[in-house]
């Protein structure tokens, strides 16, 4: 047998081999929203990827740190560490397995997320390398870091800890990531969850994650070989190597000037259609037709009227900047049920806000919209539910609607300035 | 040789001041639980820190880096619950066993072929382990300490929780191991002396009785003076230990 063999014996007979399997599965399951239909669609497969990850990441550390318990527990600890190298060769070999199990579910979560399988759910979105790698090396290394637990803490409560401990500490990671502004340096492997298709990653930065996860796996490896095999000398060149490695990880991430290249649009948009002409990422180009079906009847409203609009960009929510005349646009966080009139109302609501040259508000000082306002944006999404979410809306939009079409672009166009302060001219209405 | 062997637990002694020798043949520890047989024997496998003494197997001391390499490399050792929790089969086990002990690829087949046959799992060797009784997982447990056909064999309770006919089995091992080897072996079920060739008598940490079986079997006719004589050797043994610790 060489030292190849006994990994790949250890990985063969792994415990952690039949729940890793599940856990992938269920990371598949979720990443093409599976397991609750409807709920959430993923925007992108990078998301769904992210969000699989979610799930794997504190599950494996578990798992392994169950199964590090369970191999200190056992007979085959003792003989590890009689061996004569005091365990060096069969510690790394079984680090190995688990490291080469933890790529292995990502890689399948990957596949399994990325390849359509007949399955027209998920948009393909922009897999970014650098992306991958790092997200797939946080998973080792939090893979190693659950043996470890295990292994230095082999109780019943060492699994379920290093599992609440990791998720813990991701969704920290997360909370810190949604919080971050360009100069902040990200490490959360699922941030790129709010990304969407729309920006190039910067890769430097990923890079620099990847040596900094890296890291971390060879420091867990180290204190293995330290506690384990006893050898000071294998763990402080493994533990130099680690050290070197987070150390170039950490100068990395914070030296990135930015996390998102937001300058850098991962593709040109692509413009199709009149009345309005539809420009897309190409990674929403399956969402075309369903996205002009839900902006012709806002357009044919707001037409002849001074929110008229010819043309309209899907762009990343809080990113864009002023937009030439007729130009608006669109934020579609996800495509759940309902999305139209959530999405739409809001996309009429920042037409009301928007003070860049092309929009009708351009020229109106800065105004608070009151409730009224929600009978203009519910009548141009055609929703009574939006109007009457302000009290006396409903009955106001029942008043607008029985008016012939010329009378309500013209209460639009009259009422324009009114609209842009922020308040409906509802004493025309009654 | 283990002289003036001292390990502490806390400010317990687990061994306190112990000392004895043994070479070629099998070695029967004895004592009561508690009495550090556990413990001696994981010193003696590499795995427990001495407070202090010396032990010295063929030259090699434990004390040194270089020693306890070779010592390990030589050394078979048998935990007190081999416990496999693992999916391998026995063949796979041995062959691990042969791997962490250094055993090169093209003399591991032949060894391994050797120790399934020195200790009967040559027809068992594709089951896994966990599903084998509690013999043949004690068997299979000295198939992977003996694969490299050590010098040291340290046996921690082979014979623990074993019918009648898997016991017999194992000590039937023990004593051919014992023509080549020295081996030791933790009991405390005085019928595994059939095996040994010499005792070691624990207690508290301390050694009762370290010499040959024959002398340990002179302190039953000591004791036995004006008492009915043993009829069997298992009598035998069981007065010897009561003698050996009645003494004390």
């Amino acid at each position: 047998m060489t030292s190849f063999g006994a990994a790949w014996l250890a990985l063969r007979r792994s415990q952690f081999l039949a729940p890793s399997a599940v856990i992938a599965l269920a990371g598949i399951a979720l990443g093409r929203g599976e397991t609750a239909p409807g709920f959430y669609e993923w925007r992108d497969r990078t998301a769904a990827v992210a969000a699989a990850l979610t799930l794997a990441l504190p599950l494996l550390s578990g798992v392994s740190a169950f199964a590090g318990a369970r191999l200190r527990r056992s007979a085959a600890f003792a003989l590890i560490r009689s061996a004569p190298d005091g365990g060096v060769r069969a510690t790394l070999a079984f680090l190995a397995a688990a490291a080469l199990l933890a790529v292995a579910a990502f890689t399948a979560m990957a596949v399994g997320i990325f390849i359509p399988w007949g399955s027209p759910g998920i948009p393909r979105g922009n897999p970014d390398w650098s992306w991958l790698v790092s997200s797939a090396v946080a998973l080792v290394a939090a893979t190693l870091v659950g043996y470890v637990v295990g292994i230095l803490l082999p109780w019943w409560w060492s699994a379920p800890a290093a599992c609440v401990v990791s998720y813990a500490t991701g969704v920290v990671i997360l909370v810190l990531g949604s919080a971050v502004t360009p100069t902040t340096p990200i490490l959360s492997p699922l941030f790129v969850a709010s990304l969407g298709p729309f920006f190039r990653l910067n890769d430097a930065l990923f890079e620099a994650r990847s040596a900094w996860f890296g890291g971390c796996a060879l420091l867990a490896t180290a204190v293995l070989l330290l506690s384990v095999a006893r050898s000071r000398r294998a763990a402080s060149v493994v533990a130099v190597f680690g050290a070197g490695l987070v150390a170039i990880g950490a100068i990395g991430v914070l030296g990135a000037s930015t996390g998102i290249s937001l300058d850098r649009p991962s593709a040109a948009l692509r413009c199709a259609g009149s009345h309005p002409q539809l420009c897309l990422n190409p990674a929403y180009e399956p969402e075309r037709a369903a996205l002009r079906a839900a902006l012709l009847p806002v357009e044919r409203r707001l037409d002849e009227t001074p929110f008229a609009f010819d043309r309209v960009e899907l762009t990343q929510r809080g990113v864009g900047g002023d937009s030439p005349a007729g130009t608006a646009a669109l934020h579609v966080d996800d495509f759940t049920t309902d999305w139209q009139t959530r999405d739409l109302s809001e996309f009429v609501q920042s037409m009301l806000d928007s003070r860049g040259p092309g929009s009708a508000c351009a020229r109106s000082g800065p105004g608070e919209q009151n409730g009224s306002a929600l009978v203009f944006i519910g009548w141009a999404v055609g929703s009574r539910e939006i109007a009457d979410s302000w009290e006396g809306g409903g009955a106001a939009y029942d008043r607008l609607n029985s008016l012939p079409p010329d009378a309500q672009k013209a209460w639009v166009t009259r009422g324009a300035s009114e609209l842009c302060a922020g308040e409906a001219p509802l004493s025309e209405l009654s | 040789m283990v002289d003036s062997l001292v390990v502490r637990h806390r400010r317990r002694h687990a061994l306190d001041g112990l000392s004895f020798e043994a070479g070629r043949g099998v070695l029967a520890v004895l004592g009561p639980n508690g009495a550090g047989k556990s413990t001696l024997f994981r010193v003696l496998a590499g795995l427990a820190k001495r407070t202090s003494g010396v032990v010295l197997f063929d030259g090699d001391d434990y004390r040194d880096r270089s020693g306890l390499r070779a010592v390990r490399a030589t050394l078979g050792f048998q935990p007190q619950a081999p416990v496999f929790n693992t999916g391998f089969t026995v063949l796979e086990a041995v062959r691990y066993a042969a791997w962490l002990k250094g055993v090169g690829r093209r003399e591991s087949a032949a060894l391994v072929d050797r120790a399934l046959g020195a200790t009967h799992l040559t027809d068992l060797a594709s089951r896994q382990v966990r599903r084998l009784s509690g013999g043949q997982q004690k068997r299979t447990a000295i198939a992977q300490a003996i694969v490299h056909e050590p010098h040291l064999v340290v046996l921690d309770e082979p014979t623990a929780s074993l019918d009648p006919t898997e016991r017999q089995a194992v000590l039937e091992i023990i004593s051919r191991l014992g023509r080549r080897a020295t081996v030791l072996v933790s009991t405390h079920i005085t019928s595994d002396l059939a095996a040994a060739t010499d005792v070691l008598v624990l207690d508290a940490g301390r050694a009762q009785f370290s010499g040959s079986k024959r002398d340990f079997r002179e302190r039953t006719h000591a004791t036995h003076a004006t008492d009915a004589t043993p009829a069997t050797d298992l009598d035998v043994w069981e007065a010897a230990y009561a003698a050996v610790r009645g003494a004390t």
